[in-house]
């Protein structure tokens, strides 16, 4: 690793190779990623129907992802005549940007991540609010009308559930004092989760609906609105609405578990710091297992319904959760 | 290369070709694109003037914003595959009109203000923001605040009037 940057710092300089050098490992990892959590969810969904789910290909179908990508890759890629073209074909380019810079934000281990801000948290919240965009961006630009709804039911859905995740994020900033992520793992004697169990839930079901998962996802609900947002994209760009959202679904999981279970922390971490990322990959995973779980087990929600459960229940169980953090904080002794 | 340079020659660009997305092109949701890059750029300027925080907030914002501001320029805008109706001749020249107005004014102003150079670095952080927000301007907060409630208040009013007012509720959600 350290013979490429030097190679890549000649070219570019130093800051310009780390720059280069981040990219090229978190795009690559992200799409071993995509391949292993697609496969993992087919897994799943078949074992939670009484399936074997796909089995041919590889051990276990651990290599038919690969075979569909290389199907979806040598697609015919349509562009309807009545599309707004630029936008269009921005949007699922665009719609990457923001996970990718997430990606970078989250702790791998004492003091190590691509990327460390001071206000990492904010960054976070503020980063995967951004992919709403690019998902009206597709929707409108379709010059269909079961996309723009879907578009419309995506806006509507990130920013009612955007507020129940503020919170409960802010619950976990009350007590670590800090909105530097690693600051956040670094006050975790004992996972968040034991202290904020409410909190972690409410996260839990609002980074369900930002990423757009059953029983969460109305903005591209089949049976109402053919695809949603994606209806008009074929071939890779479909592909790569399906990408993000399964980057998007471990990012979020990674933050989730550097909020409430510890991030890297872990047995024996303290004298083998490889364990670290380790540590932070399986607890993201778990979440994501979790969401996948979800998925297959409870039916979708009604929109109103969608609403009502945000506007209705987790935003005033949030405040009140928030409310008790910080008189119990209060009344506690200062360390 | 001076990377400080060139990030931020390329925010200031990002932000005036934003800024002339937004007001030049046709299609009302080009401009709000075109207001999203330009805040996108504004963001940059503040992060390469070193307060992050500041550009944070800025997006935290108008991301949101943005969102909405989307949806409604849909509602309200035409299909994209009919012929949009002629402006006015006598609509633009009263917006280039204002628009001079305005662009003289701040130029005045800019020309008369003396901006004497910072001494030393003013760091903000959440904290001190916050400190500062519930001590020094905690009357501009709690107004902000019931400014905020009132503006709630009353968009939950205009909702309600759609649904009927006092009538049978809308239909109850299952838990």
């Amino acid at each position: 690793m350290g013979a490429i940057h030097g190679l890549l710092a000649r070219l570019t300089g130093d800051f310009g190779a780390t720059l280069v050098l981040g990219a090229g490992l978190i795009l690559g990892f992200l799409t071993f990623n995509v391949l292993f959590l697609i496969w993992l969810e087919r897994k799943v969904s078949a074992h939670a129907q009484r399936r074997l789910g796909p089995m041919e290909v590889g051990f276990h179908g651990s290599l038919q992802t690969i075979a569909d990508m290389l199907k979806l890759l040598s697609k015919q890629l349509v562009t309807p005549l009545a599309t707004d073209h630029f936008t269009f074909l921005f949007a699922p380019i665009l719609i990457f940007i923001p996970t990718i810079c997430l990606t970078s934000l989250v702790p791998l281990g004492n003091a190590q991540a691509f990327a460390e801000m001071p206000n990492g948290l904010a960054v976070v919240v503020v980063l995967s609010g951004v992919t709403v965009i690019a998902i009206f961006m597709a929707g409108w630009s379709s010059n269909n009308k079961y996309a723009v709804l879907g578009g419309m039911r995506s806006v509507a859905q990130v920013v009612a559930y955007e507020i129940p995740v503020l919170l409960s994020a802010l619950s976990v900033v009350l007590i670590a004092q800090s909105l530097n992520l690693h600051q956040i793992v670094a006050g975790q004697h004992v996972p968040y989760v034991l202290y904020e169990p409410v909190a972690a839930l409410i996260f839990f079901v609002g980074i369900t609906a930002e990423t757009n998962r059953a029983p969460f996802d109305i903005p591209e609900a089949e049976s109402e609105l053919v695809g949603g947002f994606h209806t008009e994209y074929t071939g890779m760009r479909f592909a790569l609405f399906f990408f993000a959202e399964y980057t998007n679904m471990l990012v979020l999981g990674a933050v989730g578990a550097t909020l409430f279970l510890g991030g890297w922390k872990g047995p024996w971490v303290g004298s083998l710091p490889w364990l670290g990322p380790l540590y932070i990959l399986l607890k993201a995973y778990l979440v994501v297992f979790m969401m996948m779980w979800a998925r297959w087990t409870f039916p979708r929600l009604r929109f109103d319904q969608l609403m009502n459960f945000a506007w209705k229940l987790l935003i005033p169980v949030a405040l009140v959760n928030l409310l008790v953090t910080a008189v119990v904080l209060q009344a506690l002794p200062r360390p | 290369m001076n990377w400080d340079a060139f990030l931020f020659g390329a925010s200031a660009a990002l932000a005036l070709v934003g800024a002339a997305f937004a007001v030049g092109l046709k299609n009302i949701f080009h401009n709000i694109l075109g207001f999203a890059l330009a805040l996108i750029g504004v963001a940059g300027l503040f992060l390469t003037l070193g307060s992050d925080f500041l550009a944070i907030v800025l997006l935290l914002v108008y991301v949101g914003a943005l969102g909405i501001a989307m949806v409604y320029a849909v509602m309200l805008s035409q299909p994209l595959d009919t012929p949009r109706a002629p402006r006015s001749l006598p609509k633009i020249a009263g917006a280039a009109l204002l628009a001079a107005v305005v662009a003289m004014a701040l130029w005045l102003v800019i020309r008369g203000a003396h901006f004497p150079p910072m001494e030393g670095v003013l760091e903000v952080t959440p904290e001190k923001m916050g400190r500062r927000l519930l001590s020094n301007y905690v009357l501009a907060f709690e107004l902000i605040s019931i400014l905020l409630v009132i503006a709630m208040m009353g968009a939950v009013m205009v909702a309600r009037k759609d649904r009927g007012g006092t009538g049978p509720a809308a239909p109850k959600a299952a838990p």
